[in-house]
């Protein structure tokens, strides 16, 4: 694996990580001179410097490119990028990471123009069904999608169409179409069946071309099952006109593909596409959230001194509420000095720091 | 190992039987105290795409502790801790993505 200089900067709501790149040297490297014979300076050719027995070195030179700035990312690199971060402990995970029972994977996600979609798709040709797996109003917990991660709701489960709706809000433009078209074998494509389907594909078409290096989709509802789950597009200048290029589902051991898409020919083909992204998704339920009804009996992650910090905090908003500010100021402040004793007292023994790589 | 406390015993100790108006105020202090004092730390791991220079942070994050990329400074595919910019990169990212 190549070695690599990364740096990030934050920008909004999004971190951005920029590469340095190679360097390049410029200018003259060497310049042409006669060796190996006495006055070598006299000669100042390649001719004359041979004719008296010496060696010629010929000149080289570089040419300018870059000066190892920072950029976006040269390579995609697989799970390149770790963020380690504090969190709310709002919730207890007890799942148990059987898969199909209380853990599951999905292969992307998406919108359908107001809430988030989890994608997962089986194999070539099988959609799955995940209504016998999840049911309206269930909490899950996502991780390894780096902006999903944590915990929703699921909303719907969407019967056997392998897409999980959950009552997280997301919109993506575009987010999706419904469009009749036909699938060709030949060349792995798609598209819209009459005038007005090309012109709904090929908007469609543009702005997510226009926003992404690969763009994926999403195909539901297709007649054969190959021509429906996630792929990655390739590019076609034809109007109305996708070409698939690799279809990415789940096999049987559970691992994640990446294969050649490979249409089956069909036309007249209502179908349902979604703007999506490629994320290995795992999925978690049995989750116990503090929220609703069991609220009260939710066990709080937290140590007993931490509680403490805890009920000093309930207090003070109390007070805030009831317009006692200074109890209000009392109550913080003992929140803060409780919570500040309990991370201390963690701490033994001197700092020690450690140098620079270069020392010896 | 102790036992954990429920929130139900937490409003009797602050003297509250409201429990909607308690819960919302426990999830307040918990965010508050993971801002301070970072008592719950996770990891997550995003794939970097080529060309992709801005990646979201975490829907359950409250506060980035370390970012880490892989091979940064080795050829080992260990993750270290990458340096922030103080100034954005005089390279602009045209696509946006």
């Amino acid at each position: 694996m190549a070695f690599k200089k990364y740096g990030y900067y934050l920008k909004g709501n999004k971190i951005a990580v920029i590469e340095q790149s190679d360097a390049t040297s410029s200018g003259k490297l060497a310049v042409a001179h006669c060796s190996g014979v006495a006055s070598a300076g006299d000669y100042t050719t390649k001719d004359t410097c041979e004719a008296a027995g010496g060696q010629w070195i010929p000149g080289s030179s570089g040419s300018t490119s870059n000066y190892s700035e920072y950029m976006s990312p040269t390579e995609s690199v697989a799970d390149g990028l770790e963020i380690q971060y504090a969190y709310s402990p709002t919730f207890n995970l007890q799942s148990t990471g059987t898969e199909g029972t209380d853990f599951h994977r999905f292969i992307g996600w998406g919108s359908n123009g107001t809430e988030l979609l989890l994608f997962t798709f089986l194999g070539a040709s099988t959609v799955v069904n995940l209504s016998s797996l999840f049911a309206a109003d269930d909490w899950i917990y996502i991780s390894g999608s780096g902006r999903w991660s944590g915990l929703h709701q699921v909303k719907s489960t969407g019967g056997t169409t392998g897409i999980l709706t959950l009552k997280t809000r997301c919109n993506l433009r575009p987010s999706t179409i419904t469009v009749t078209g036909t699938f060709e074998a030949d060349d792995e494509t798609f598209i819209g069946d009459s005038s007005a389907h090309i012109v709904d594909m090929e908007t469609f078409k543009d702005v997510i071309n226009s926003r992404r290096v690969t763009p994926y989709i999403f195909i539901t509802d297709a007649a054969h099952g190959s021509n429906s789950g996630l792929f990655s597009l390739t590019a076609n200048d034809t109007s109305g006109k996708i070409t698939l290029n690799k279809k990415i589902s789940i096999d049987t051991d559970g691992d994640y593909t990446s294969t050649a898409a490979s249409a089956v020919d069909g036309g007249s083909d209502e179908v349902t596409i979604y703007n999506a992204f490629s994320e290995q998704i795992s999925v978690y339920e049995g989750v116990e959230v503090l929220s609703g009804a069991s609220a009260e009996t939710f066990e709080l992650d937290i140590s007993r001194y931490q509680a403490n910090a805890l009920v000093y905090y309930l207090k003070a908003k109390l007070a805030e509420d009831g317009g006692d500010m200074e109890m209000r100021e009392f109550f913080m402040r003992e929140f803060k000095r409780q919570l500040e004793k309990g991370v201390s007292a963690l701490k033994r023994g001197p700092y020690i720091v450690q140098g620079f790589k270069e020392m010896r | 190992m102790e036992r954990l406390l429920k929130v139900k015993e937490i409003m009797e100790r602050a003297g509250t039987t409201q429990t909607g108006r308690a819960v919302a105020y426990i999830k307040d202090a918990l965010d508050e105290m993971n801002i301070l004092s970072e008592t719950h730390v996770t990891t997550t791991r995003i794939d970097i795409n080529a060309n992709q220079r801005f990646y979201e942070i975490p829907n359950d994050c409250l506060k980035i502790l370390d970012i880490r990329c892989k091979n940064h400074n080795n050829t080992d595919s260990k993750y270290r801790s990458i340096p922030r910019s103080i100034y954005e990169s005089k390279i602009v990212d045209e696509d946006g993505i």
